[in-house]
């Protein structure tokens, strides 16, 4: 068996444009991955100089650390309009795990994800819902013109009730007098 | 707004260190524990929220009632439930332990779990995915983030 004849033939059937697990640098490929905007508000060095630089990627490493508990860059794709924003890294994560959130809120909940970013974000779609023609239908009249988020536990939680006619009716009994 | 307003600084650390450890009694009992196994499995790892199963009542904060509650096992399931130290919160899994399910009619079985246990979160789903009872911790967690243990002894 000729082996070196087998490898020609793969070479030239599947090439690769890329490595297949690049263990480089974030900022080696395109779209360099790289902390998004944002990521240092509240740092108190935030206008690093070199003097702080150390302490400026200490500071990214807890926000994410503290954040999602994970420590990820990536190429910012959107901001929705709640505030959250929304990453992905291609190259250097395991499948299903290559887009995440960074929620606005501290206190974060999974549904304060919109409908179309939760598609996106769950892998329902390839493109974000900013770029997808399928997501582009607009608001339709029976939905709620801003997404809200799970409201159990407030005020505003779901109560049950009954869109049904009654199907028994009372009625007030009339009770002839006594002759 | 904020989980944590209306409470204490006490209160914060209490239930950041509650929140932090949330140890399950897993009382798995049917399909649903299928899903409840998944959520400690690597993909959903729960071990990373610090939530890991225990085998007995006296070390659980979390009982988490999988699957239909026969009339048999309901003994058994507050026997678990009295065993556990307080505090102690429930979380009832999928339709049969939020109310019987598919099996409401039935002669033999507990037409909700919460006939016999002060139940804090129900979960719906037949069975729920392992998202949903993922979710459902959070929503206790964010439960447990508004309790207000200090705040209400000091107005008293």
């Amino acid at each position: 068996m000729n082996l070196s004849r087998l490898e020609d033939q793969r070479a030239t059937t599947a090439p690769l444009t890329q490595p297949l697990r690049p263990h480089q640098n974030v900022d080696d490929y395109k779209n360099a991955a790289k902390p998004a905007q944002g990521w240092t508000e509240g740092c108190p060095s935030s206008n690093a100089t070199h003097w702080y630089g150390s302490s400026l990627i200490v500071w990214v490493q807890y926000r994410l650390m503290d954040v999602s508990g994970d420590t990820k860059a990536g190429t910012l794709i959107a901001t929705d309009r709640y505030g959250n924003k929304y990453f992905e890294n291609l190259q250097d994560e395991l499948p299903l795990r290559t887009r995440w959130v960074d929620y606005k809120d501290y206190e974060y909940d999974a549904s304060q994800i919109e409908p179309g970013w939760h598609a996106w974000i769950s892998y329902m779609v390839d493109k974000p819902p900013t770029e997808d023609p399928i997501l582009k239908t607009g608001v339709r009249s029976w939905e709620l013109p801003e997404h809200r988020q799970n409201m159990t536990q407030t005020r505003g939680a779901f109560k049950t009730y009954s869109t049904t006619k009654p199907k028994i009716s009372a009625w007030a009994p009339q009770t002839a007098e006594r002759a | 707004m904020s989980d944590t307003d209306n409470s204490t600084d006490v209160d914060k650390i209490v239930s950041w260190a509650r929140n932090g450890s949330l140890w399950p009694l897993s009382f798995g009992l049917a399909c649903c524990s299928i899903e409840m196994m998944h959520v400690s499995m690597p993909r959903y790892d729960q071990d990373r929220l610090g939530i890991i199963f225990r085998a007995s009542p006296r070390q659980a904060d979390v009982m988490i009632v999988a699957g239909t509650v026969t009339n048999k096992m309901a003994s058994a399931v507050r026997q678990c439930y009295d065993q556990m130290p307080d505090p102690k919160w429930v979380i009832s899994m999928g339709s049969c332990a939020n109310s019987g399910g598919y099996y409401h009619y039935s002669y033999n079985v507990v037409r909700g779990v919460d006939r016999i246990l002060p139940v804090d979160i129900y979960v719906p789903g037949c069975p729920p995915t392992s998202e949903a009872l993922l979710y459902g911790m959070f929503q206790l967690q964010k439960k447990i983030r508004r309790t207000k243990v200090t705040r209400m002894w000091y107005r008293k």
